[in-house]
């Protein structure tokens, strides 16, 4: 699987009246031709604003700092004049926002909102336009007689989907999905989630998933990248990564995930708060709430190392080198 | 309805007399007099014993949430019987009710909404004693630590004075059942109180629900959408379709063997979003189902002790697909 | 202009006037009810603005008629903002019948010609201070009334309402200890924007010579230099001027005032907010909330 994109020392800074903060502080991350990568991490670990980040959307008082780099098929989009994102965003990258109720316009009908997707990127003419429109929804599983349905005539569902099919009309290389189903009913859940991954199959899809659900994002990514206040913690294989977590804090993120089937557990909570970015401690960002915490987690902090071929973690209870 | 009250009480833990009973429970919405009436909750009846969890399943639009607002008297056109310690509470007239209001207790879904963002912890917490004029001023100070430590916001002298707005989300839940709890409720409803937690603050917060119904006896209404969290905390589940419940049992019972069809459709979902270890078989979730199925009458039958299903295939061991043929 | 500095100008403006109007004896060179020089002098260093048709200082009178034109705005806005406010909350708070009743009877104070109602009003009631205040704060109240109502009727449903509701509090609690905190800003700028339009009105009142004629006020200043032909003499530079620029200026001081206050409502106002959530590049624009404040 060859790479297609490539994100090396992406920083992300915001100015608050504290003082500034890092939401994403120096990540790397690839994903792979066809492979779904999910970002998993809590509220106030920096997966929104690294999506955010990747759409060039950050606006003040946030800006992304210099010196970091995102190929997308060998190509530096932060290199790219901010004049010319707009063209690129939609063809080349494409956004599922958190909130498909806030996406779509409540006074189009949603076949001409797809439509509209493609005409502002030129060439196609309205009827063609509309016609690839249909089809589409008709691909995310909306059935003909709804095409011309306002957005508030359809369900929680029926909306993701739509805004979905938006999302790969114009055939992006990446689409980046921020919560693709946060909001919705479990049943409604699945199936968008199996929607996703049909889609990965028929086209290729190439995706970034964030995600505050671990097992969800598990189900259907390859690749799982955990993050906590601003950084990649932990990478992997998804399945290995949520069978055999190796940072605590995945470990604890896994441990809290209630099941309806199997011998029922105690459900286990993260003690402490979640980090402050304003006074974030000295050593790793986890070790005040780190139940395998030891001495030199309070001075050093570690890097994210590769333990295993694909597997990465910054925990210093892998690292045997730093610990001299 | 077919399910005999007094039955469900004595099958339940720790019985002695129902904390809450709902007989016939009907809510409608919409233009008084005009056609567009809906009927948002239709012949809902279960009990709750003192020191019980009742999970009520259902996803949205189902009617979970209007039953809890019915049992608090906060729905004015619910008809039928809500008997509260023995106390009948539909028709009560809003002063009766307020007294009322002492015994039994709301958790919202929203923390973010739910505390006023101009108060601070500690009156937040205070409110409730200061509306049913109780205690004096020491003992109310006392009343708000002790609440506030039992939620596990020690110590609690760190948080009295903040707003919410300096509080995490998931502390902010803590304080709202602190608020909660202050006044030793017998019945509190909760209303979806961890869906807008993060994973790792969830079980905190059921884990202080667990503890408090343990020492204090309290009795949970406990209102989700999710079964797998329902499993780890509530001692019988009843599930809603379209206002009406389908299924009512011992949560492991209901888990273990789901009768009603709609039942066995969230547990797939559940299982399909649950980690890839679980195995792929199940029952195939129907797109169309769910609505057939909201227009069959269903009255519940006791099938085992204590576990009822409203009268739909339950019969049928292996599940056909429904038939779809009249929902486009 | 930010809105804190505009704000700033604004509050440094109005407290020159209330300083002027406080210490009018000790500030003004002459007693404005007496004749100190002769009718129509023109300015000199004595009589900085010069004298009215009878001689007395205009100077001293301007500093005088702050005391009338601030005292009837700040009493009015008061009485305005309170009763908008009660009937705001109330009829936003209980819905029903009650909302309709209250609600109909601000349709019909909106719907009634403002200036000539008054006039009539004003001439019927006999021209007097406490008359002039009435007649103004009972035609005002109702634009305050019906934005608050609107704040009220989404502050209604948020959950600490609820909450408060289920923990058995009776309207009366709800209203004064979870609504009203929730509406404040709302109110301060109403307050604002009402003490300015009551100052405009006092104004255009006394201009029209409706005032009591024995208060000195700026609009009664114009109205004499009007009706002793100033406008078309050398002597509107120092006695038609001054007033107007006076009233302007207090004016414009509340209209600062209140868009800092507005901005402190309605966050869209400002400008440096980070937003909560990029639209996708091929989406289509956000839908905008209707704006329930202005």
């Amino acid at each position: 699987m060859s790479t297609l994109l490539e994100v090396r020392g992406l920083n992300t800074v915001y100015r608050t009246t504290e003082g500034q903060i890092r939401a994403v502080d120096g990540v790397d991350l690839s994903v792979g031709r066809g492979e779904i990568l999910g970002v998993v991490g809590e509220s106030g670990s920096g997966k929104t604003t690294l999506a955010t980040s990747l759409m060039r959307l950050i606006k003040p008082p946030g800006r992304i700092l210099k010196g970091g780099e995102m190929l997308l098929d060998g190509e530096d989009l932060f290199r790219l004049p901010r004049s010319e994102m707009p063209a690129r965003r939609g063809r080349d990258l494409a956004l599922i926002p958190q909130s498909a109720m806030h996406a779509l316009n409540p006074v189009i009908p949603v076949d001409k909102q797809v439509a509209e997707a493609i005409t502002t990127h030129g060439e196609a003419s309205r009827k063609a336009a509309l016609r690839t429109a249909r089809e589409r929804l008709v691909e995310v599983g909306i059935p003909p007689e709804r095409h011309s349905a306002y957005p508030h005539e359809l369900s929680g569902g029926m909306r993701q989907r739509c805004v979905i099919a938006m999302a790969i009309v114009n055939e992006p290389k990446l689409v980046i999905a921020d919560e693709p189903v946060s909001g919705l009913d479990v049943v409604v859940q699945a199936r968008i989630l199996r929607l996703i991954s049909d889609l990965k199959e028929s086209r290729s899809l190439s995706m970034m998933l964030v995600s505050h659900d671990l097992p969800t994002v598990t189900r259907v990514c390859d690749r799982i990248a955990v993050m906590y206040a601003g950084r990649i913690v932990e990478t992997g294989e998804a399945r290995t990564v949520f069978e055999k977590p190796l940072h605590p804090y995945t470990r604890a993120l896994v441990e809290a995930v209630p099941r309806v089937r199997g011998p029922k557990q105690d459900l286990q909570s993260i003690p402490g708060d979640p980090p402050d970015l304003h006074h974030l401690p000295p050593g790793c960002n986890f070790e005040p709430r780190c139940p395998a915490a030891f001495a030199d987690c309070k001075t050093v902090d570690p890097s994210l190392e590769e333990v295993e071929p694909g597997r990465k973690v910054a925990c210093l209870l892998y690292h045997d080198d730093e610990r001299e | 309805m077919m399910m005999n009250e007094s039955r469900s009480s004595t099958s339940s833990p720790g019985s002695g007399g129902p904390l809450l009973e709902v007989k016939d429970l009907d809510v409608c919405f919409g233009a008084r007099g005009r056609s567009g009436e809906v009927a948002a909750v239709r012949g809902v009846s279960f009990g709750i014993a003192p020191g019980e969890i009742l999970g009520l399943i259902g996803e949205s639009g189902s009617g979970k949430t209007t039953v809890a607002r019915a049992v608090m008297g906060l729905v004015r056109s619910a008809t039928g019987s809500v008997r509260f310690e023995g106390r009948e509470m539909l028709g009560l007239s809003e002063r009766a009710l307020r007294k009322v209001r002492r015994r039994l207790h709301l958790v919202f879904q929203d923390p973010y909404d739910s505390l006023h963002p101009g108060m601070r912890v500690r009156e937040i917490v205070e409110e409730a004693m200061k509306i049913h004029r109780v205690g004096d001023r020491a003992s109310r100070e006392a009343a708000i630590s002790a609440a506030l430590e039992e939620v596990d916001l020690t110590p609690s002298s760190r948080f009295t004075g903040r707003y919410p707005h300096q509080l995490s989300g998931g502390q902010r839940q803590r304080v709202a059942v602190a608020r909660a709890m202050v006044l030793d409720p017998a019945l509190v409803l909760a209303d979806e109180p961890t869906s807008m937690l993060d994973l790792s603050l969830r079980s905190g917060i059921l884990e202080i629900l667990k503890r408090h119904r343990d020492t204090h006896g309290t009795g949970y209404l406990f209102i989700t959408h999710d079964l797998a969290l329902a499993r780890h905390l509530c001692d019988r589940v009843a599930v809603m379709l379209g206002g009406r419940l389908v299924e009512l049992g011992p949560t492991e019972a209901v888990v273990a063997t789901p009768l009603h069809p709609y039942t066995r459709m969230l547990l797939q979902a559940v299982e399909e979003l649950a980690p890839p270890s679980s195995s792929r078989a199940g029952y195939p979730i129907n797109d169309q189902a769910q609505e057939s199925y909201a227009t069959i009458a269903s009255g519940l039958q006791e099938v085992a002790p204590g576990h009822y299903v409203a009268c739909y295939e339950m019969s049928q061991p292996t599940l056909d697909r429904p038939t779809t043929e009249k929902e486009e | 202009m930010s809105g804190t500095r505009m704000g700033r100008v604004g509050a440094t403006i109005l407290l020159l006037f209330v300083v002027a109007a406080v210490f009018a004896p000790i500030l003004a060179p002459h007693d404005p009810a007496l004749r100190t020089t002769q009718p129509f002098a023109a300015p000199s260093f004595a009589h900085p603005l010069g004298a009215n048709d009878v001689g007395q200082d205009i100077l001293s009178e301007l500093i005088f008629a702050s005391r009338l034109s601030l005292t009837v705005g700040f009493v009015t806005a008061c009485l305005a903002t309170i009763l908008g406010a009660a009937v705001g909350i109330v009829g936003g708070y209980l819905r029903g019948p009650v909302d309709t009743v209250l609600m109909r009877g601000v349709d019909v104070i909106l719907s009634l010609p403002f200036l000539p109602l008054m006039i009539v009003l004003a001439a019927f009631l006999g021209q007097n201070t406490t008359n002039l205040i009435l007649v103004i704060g009972l035609l005002i109240w109702a634009r305050p009334a019906r934005l608050i109502r609107s704040q009220v009727l989404s502050v209604r449903e948020s959950g600490h309402v609820q909450a408060a509701r289920a923990m058995g509090a009776t309207h009366g609690y709800v209203m004064v200890r979870h609504v009203l905190p929730r509406v404040t800003p709302l109110v301060a700028a109403q307050f604002v924007r009402t003490a300015n339009v009551s100052i405009m009105l006092e104004a255009s009142l006394a201009f029209l010579g409706l005032s009591d004629p024995f208060q000195k006020s700026w609009g009664a200043i114009l109205f004499y230099a009007n009706a002793r032909s100033a406008f078309l003499t050398d002597a509107w530079l120092w006695w038609v001027l001054p007033p107007g620029l006076c009233i302007a200026a207090v004016v414009v001081s509340f209209a600062f005032l209140g868009y800092a206050l507005e901005e402190r409502v309605d966050p869209r106002l400002r400008s440096t907010l980070p937003t909560s959530e990029p639209s996708s590049g091929s989406g289509t624009p956000m839908p905008v909330r209707e704006d329930a404040l202005r």
